[in-house]
């Protein structure tokens, strides 16, 4: 039988000491080289369930496991969070005083050592999401899809198993959104990787192998897509 | 890139905050350094000069706090004289004198048939003769400053003097110093009989075991009097020691200021970028190489502000040195020592100024931080 790459048992999370209640009790297996989109309106808890898988946060009940392994009692979790997971935000977070390749650098450090190594890879990275001749504008210099594809570069830093995406086309106009989706799944089927992508677009959920429906803390579908685009 | 692009960015993203904080520590590592020069250079000033004059040992009152209060029967130099592996003794009075109302100096006496005034070398004039008991010589650093030289008059405690030979002598102090007879300055100062100490030679200096024997002679044979090495004078004598000890207390102040400039600085950056923190930590940064960033960012301040301000104090200390006040009393070095102790002090400044913010920047919740936007 194949290990799931990732499964959550009945996790519930919390905040603010009880009284908002994100997931209540969700139960989902995610296997490698997977493409899943979790679908869900605002405030459904689809970041919350994305946030548990990349173990940025715990959940207040039940497990999350990362390759059969409970996320909370793998020491050095941060360390292998940053070799094996790619985060991509909806709002790109990169850091406005550095450049595109510089962007794309930071979460090598530590993981890649040298300069040059890094710098190799950078630039292969750079050509992955055609931007080669926009590798040292900052990021006030690109255009929101540039932006997201450079935020998408910088989630393939140490070549991870897993790419979570948070609505990764979230703010970018639909011609943008098209061209990002289209690089995850080139990226998903040359790489092997495993995608997840949180959405409330079921356009974007469409380009998807699996479809996942959250409301309000609760899984309420989980079918495949033989029609992914 | 290298890893020490990322702080230098982050500082550079705010460059009037970064550089009142370097200009804070400069400011701290500046009076640092131009205190503990001007306390250390007192005591160079003193013992230089005693080593340029050839004294190996200085012996004065036991009880005495400052040697220019010190008071001895200037017949004891005599008695010091007859202890074995002494070679001379010469008595001395020195007080501090102002003259004409305007510079104040060292003012030095001696008696003509003592080591000290026989071979004291004048660039300019003679000593005063047997008789002249209004001849003084004066040191060339004072001369020029007083706009004075040979044959000029001088006025003491209302008494004229004539400058008969300008004196140029290693040591700032025997530089600036105004020499006239034992007898002419136990007369102007009213201590007729009296030295404030006895500057004396041994037979075999070079042999340490022979030196402290006969210190230790000098030692029984004068239980009032303390013997101190050259060397040692600085050390011992109370008043420096009081000045050494402002000199740190201030130094100290001055460190605390600065690590509090650090402290505020990289505490306001670590909030203003909490945001950009999380993100980092959602990339995969370690704790360990967010708290690296953030103490190297403090490091890069202290050592920048603290190359400004060791250069900054070294130009204070000289110019320190070069006031009128000053001259003749401070003969400032810097040593090996002084810049490790400045390296040390910054080093302190970087790590314990950005300890607490790393600290704070490390216990952000990743996803809490991501939610400061």
């Amino acid at each position: 039988m194949v290990q799931p790459l990732i499964e959550i048992r009945d996790a519930v999370r919390n905040y603010d000491e009880g009284r908002i209640t994100a997931l209540r009790g969700v139960n989902l297996t995610i296997n490698a080289v997977e493409s899943v989109s979790i679908l869900g309106p605002s405030g459904s808890g689809k970041t919350t369930l994305l946030n548990l898988m990349s173990g940025l946060d715990r959940p207040t009940g039940g497990s999350v496991f990362f390759e059969g392994r409970e996320i909370k009692t793998v020491r050095q979790w941060m360390g292998i969070r940053a070799r094996r997971i790619g985060y991509v935000f909806q709002a790109f977070n990169l850091m406005p005083v550095m450049s595109a390749a510089e962007n794309i650098e930071i979460p090598m450090f530590g993981v890649i050592r040298g300069t040059r190594t890094r710098a190799r890879r950078v630039s292969e990275l750079l050509d992955l999401v055609g931007l080669s001749a926009r590798a040292a504008h900052r990021p006030a210099k690109l255009s929101g899809g540039e932006r997201q594809r450079v935020a998408i570069a910088r989630a393939l830093a140490n070549s991870p198993g897993l790419i979570l995406a948070d609505e990764p086309t979230g703010n970018l106009d639909s011609q943008n959104a098209i061209m990002i989706m289209e690089l995850l799944k080139n990226i998903h089927h040359a790489q092997k990787t495993t995608l997840v992508i949180v959405t409330h677009n079921t356009e974007v959920a469409a380009c998807c192998e699996r479809l996942v429906s959250i409301v309000d803390g609760l899984i309420v579908g989980d079918a495949q897509n033989p029609d992914a685009r | 890139m290298k890893f020490i692009t990322i702080p230098i960015r982050n500082l550079g993203k705010r460059p009037v905050r970064t550089s009142l904080t370097i200009t804070g520590i400069a400011v701290a590592i500046a009076s640092f350094t131009a205190l503990v020069a001007v306390s250390r250079g007192v005591g160079n000033a003193w013992t230089g000069s005693l080593a340029a004059r050839g004294t190996h040992i200085v012996a004065t009152n036991r009880d005495s706090v400052e040697v220019l209060t010190a008071s001895l029967d200037d017949t004891l130099g005599k008695q010091i004289e007859t202890v074995p592996g002494v070679r001379n003794v010469a008595g001395e009075l020195v007080d501090l004198i102002n003259v004409e109302s305007r510079h104040t100096v060292i003012a030095v006496g001696w008696a003509p048939d003592e080591y000290m005034w026989r071979e004291w070398q004048l660039s300019e004039g003679a000593k005063p003769g047997h008789d002249n008991m209004d001849g003084v010589i004066l040191g060339s650093s004072t001369a020029q400053a007083m706009g004075k030289t040979i044959r000029d008059k001088i006025k003491l405690h209302d008494k004229e003097f004539t400058i008969m030979g300008i004196s140029q002598y290693a040591g700032s102090l025997n530089d600036g110093a105004l020499v006239m007879k034992l007898s002419a300055l136990q007369e102007l100062m009213n201590r007729p009989g009296k030295v404030t100490g006895f500057h004396i030679r041994l037979q075999q200096p070079d042999n340490e075991q022979s030196a402290a024997r006969v210190k230790k002679d000098l030692g029984t044979a004068f239980p009032t009097l303390i013997f101190n090495e050259t060397r040692e004078i600085a050390e011992n004598n109370r008043m420096l020691q009081l000045l050494r000890a402002a000199a740190w207390s201030n130094s100290v102040i001055a460190i605390i200021m600065g690590l509090i400039v650090v402290l505020n600085t990289l505490a306001m950056s670590v909030i203003e970028r909490t945001f950009e923190i999380g993100v980092l930590s959602a990339v995969g940064w370690t704790a360990r190489r967010i708290l690296s960033m953030i103490m190297l960012e403090g490091v890069i301040l202290a050592v920048a502000g603290s190359a400004l301000g060791c250069l900054a104090g070294m130009e204070l200390a000289h110019l320190l040195a070069r006031m009128p006040q000053a001259r003749g009393f401070l003969e400032i070095h810097f040593t090996t020592r002084q810049i490790i102790e400045v390296c040390l002090a910054a080093l302190f400044l970087g790590i314990a100024g950005s300890l607490y913010p790393a600290w704070r920047a490390v216990r952000l919740h990743p996803v809490e931080a991501l939610k400061h936007e």
